[in-house]
């Protein structure tokens, strides 16, 4: 991606702090799980809407795409004063930062000029279809296919784990394009309109009680010819690139917001429940003391990971490192925030605490469990393949 | 921080070469040597600073200080070969305080610099990176031009086969006095303390000495040993990132060709995942450490941000090491696979120079007085 000449960092965060308090609802900061899962949906769409007016959403993205061209130090400047300030991620977030820089590296421009525009505004939701029930960490394995019949392009299959899906519509799916293709050989990644006959979504409730994930049928659901991304049976390649993205700039996001939620969740429980005089309660400071501690070294790794990005790609411990840590950091996070309640469960405000707790036992889960990760940084590492195994 | 790529490749030219130097000497068994008894550590040292490697400390103006990338880098190939000697203390504590005393010290500093002199630093104490404390040394009285210098330091590394150590004593009016003291002087006794890391044994100093001006390299509250101190945390650091990333490396070379059930164990998720998991905990004390250096050679000091990489890599370093013993089962419990050498060095810097209850004490308070980001 070119870089016109950047702005002054100081002028560019003047800028957005400026923005950000005219456009950011006070409501939204800090929005949490225990909101009306509707509410929470249309608050981040709307977000994203004034993100993408603003040309804050993907600020690393071309101009002429909605973006700002920022060099990466500068995407990440506008990641940490975004987060600081509370605002939620935008409803489009996990495809702006996927499918975007897919569409920029492997797509046509009739592709970016029909699909990145919209995707920015939110006028059109995107989920992401690669997860099936058979084919989670191992989802080379995937068997959800594309056929030719009627002269269509046809999608046939499912998938799972499919977020916003009742919103979407579209879907950008793995799919299978060669039926002799193994694993990650024969696959195509495309693009499916989801409000049409043949996609039933079938949402899912999650341990938290909300349904932000969903099962997605397809059965003969139609992809435009301009709807393949990249080569055909080249998809795996195509979507890997896009996965070396998502662990980059979304984890950084998570990581920024690491101690932001050891301020402004576990301390002041800390302080309520104990007042000032924390050094009667040595395990629960040390423990918050070496959750900072990780949390700053972990920002630390993003920035490093970020600028390997820049020049040139990361080697292979770098970004499931950051993954990682960051997703047992921030379970350690809830795990405190809920013990120092000590049990103390009845107060008004303690469901966000159990509701954030429950949701954020799928962090070590999702985008690649911490076991995967961890088998990826082995793999740096030059330690053996499991038989049979990844 | 804007390099200049000539830079850039004269510094990794010269890290090429210490790596040469340190690995030649570690081949023709220097450490073995020394653990056998059959050299000293002062011999091995000599062996290490031969070739003027210790003006890795400074840098290419009179008095400057070396970056402190460059002598990190340095620091974690020392840490990675695991060779006798007090490089760290030498690197940040000793040779900066010399250069800075300037042309009055010219001799003494060249003569360490060229291997003629060993010199042992000591480090503080107490206070915090911004306010380091000397507790067990001060400077009291007044006869004629001498002062004397009293007071017992424990664990000074290198302090028996040293020719002088550079000491830092606080005065009554708050000021810092740093010395260079001959272990020789009468009123100055070096005792050995047990020897928990061979290559780096450690001796108590106790002083009662009388010091003339001459003896005072510089007299300051502040930014010399704050910087100093700094400049030492971070390279403990370096050894700790070398020290642990040699034993994985070493491990996971150790793990793929050692085979149980058909197959090398180092397939076994299990041993995987724990290596997998000591390398991300050092990749992360590496990452703020470095960030530390960039920041501190523009001279911005962040007291958390230190202890933090201090308590980071401390614990990766002792932690990574216990899994390597663990991964290489009862070979990485024998004295020859040698493991244990840099083990002892991470147990012995965990807690050093504070304990890792003052670490996290420093860290929190810190955390205190900061408002939200």
């Amino acid at each position: 991606m070119g870089h016109s000449t950047p702005p002054d960092d100081e002028a560019l965060r003047a800028e957005l702090r400026a923005w950000v308090a005219e456009h950011l609802e006070p409501s939204w900061a800090r929005l949490n799980r225990a909101a009306d899962h509707d509410a929470l949906v249309q608050a981040r769409r709307e977000w994203g809407r004034r993100l993408a007016a603003g040309r804050w959403s993907a600020p690393g993205w071309p101009a002429e795409y909605g973006g700002r061209d920022l060099p990466l130090a500068q995407q990440v400047l506008v990641l940490r004063e975004l987060v600081r300030a509370g605002a939620p991620e935008a409803l489009n977030s996990s495809p702006i930062s996927i499918l975007g820089p897919i569409l920029l590296r492997h797509g046509t421009s009739e592709q970016r000029a029909r699909y990145l525009p919209t995707m920015l505004d939110h006028t059109e939701v995107w989920c992401q279809g690669f997860s099936e029930p058979e084919a989670g960490s191992d989802l080379a394995s995937l068997s959800t296919e594309i056929r030719r019949r009627d002269g269509c392009l046809r999608v046939y299959g499912q998938k799972v784990w499919t977020s916003y899906a009742q919103h979407a519509d579209y879907c950008y799916a793995l799919v299978r394009s060669d039926p002799y293709g193994r694993r990650h050989r024969g696959l195509t990644l495309v693009l499916v309109p989801m409000r049409q006959e043949g996609v039933t979504v079938r949402p899912l409730r999650n341990m938290a009680g909300t349904s932000e994930f969903a099962e997605v049928f397809f059965d003969g659901a139609r992809v435009a010819p301009e709807g393949v991304v990249g080569e055909w049976n080249e998809g795996w390649r195509v979507a890997t690139d896009g996965l070396v993205f998502e662990r980059g700039l979304t984890v950084a996001g998570r990581i920024f917001r690491l101690r932001i939620d050891l301020e402004t969740v576990v301390r002041p429980a800390l302080e309520r429940k104990v007042g000032r005089a924390l050094g009667l309660e040595a395990g629960f400071r040390d423990r918050l003391v070496d959750m900072l501690v990780e949390s700053r070294a972990l920002e630390s790794h993003v920035t490093r990971l970020l600028g390997r990005l820049e020049d040139g790609g990361p080697d292979g411990s770098h970004a499931p490192i950051a993954k990682l840590r960051w997703s047992e950091v921030h379970q350690r996070i809830w795990d405190l925030a809920l013990e120092v309640r000590e049990g103390a469960l009845w107060e008004l405000d303690s469901q966000d605490v159990v509701t954030e707790h429950l949701f954020s036992r799928a962090a070590t889960i999702y985008a690649g469990t911490s076991e995967i990760q961890r088998n990826l940084v082995a793999r740096a590492l030059g330690l053996p393949s499991s038989a049979g195994g990844p | 921080m804007e390099r200049s790529s000539s830079r850039d490749g004269a510094d990794a030219d010269l890290l090429h070469g210490l790596d040469d130097r340190l690995a030649s000497l570690a081949m023709d068994g220097s450490t073995e040597t020394v653990l056998a008894g059959g050299d000293s550590v002062r011999g091995a040292w000599s062996k290490v600073v031969d070739g003027g490697w210790l003006g890795l400390a400074l840098g290419d103006q009179p008095g400057a200080l070396a970056p402190l990338e460059r002598l990190v880098r340095a620091t974690e190939l020392v840490g990675a070969h695991r060779l006798a000697g007090p490089w760290e203390s030498c690197v940040t504590l000793a040779i900066p305080a010399l250069a800075r005393a300037g042309p009055a010290h010219a001799h003494e500093l060249e003569a360490v610099l060229d291997g003629r002199s060993t010199v042992a630093a000591i480090p503080p104490d107490g206070g915090t990176p911004g306010e380091p404390r000397w507790s067990g040394v001060r400077l009291e009285g007044q006869r004629r031009s001498r002062q004397r210098l009293v007071g017992h330091v424990h664990g000074v590394v290198a302090a028996a086969s040293a020719d002088a150590i550079v000491v830092r004593a606080h005065r009554s009016d708050g000021s810092i006095a740093t010395l260079l003291v001959s272990t020789t002087a009468p009123g100055v006794l070096v005792h050995p303390e047990p020897v928990h890391d061979p290559l780096r044994p450690a001796g108590s100093v106790t002083f009662s000495t009388w010091v003339q001006a001459a003896d005072v390299l510089a007299t300051s509250a502040t930014d010399g040993p704050a910087i100093d101190t700094a400049r030492y945390l971070v390279a403990l650091n370096g050894l700790a990132i070398g020290g642990a990333a040699e034993a994985i490396r070493r491990t996971v070379e150790y793990v793929g060709e050692r085979r149980q059930f058909g197959v090398p164990v180092g397939s076994f998720q299990a041993v995987k995942h724990r290596l997998a998991d000591a390398h991300a905990s050092v990749e992360l004390a590496r990452a703020l450490t470095y960030e530390i250096c960039d920041r501190l050679d523009r001279g911005e000091v962040d007291v958390s941000d230190l202890v933090a990489s201090r308590l980071a890599a401390g614990c990766a370093y002792s932690d990574a090491v216990a899994a390597c013993i663990q991964s290489q089962g009862g070979m990485g419990f024998t004295w020859d696979q040698g493991l244990h050498l840099w083990y002892r060095q991470a147990i012995m810097m965990v807690d050093h120079p504070w304990p890792r209850r003052i670490q996290r004490r420093i860290i929190w308070e810190q955390f205190q007085t900061t408002e939200s980001a």
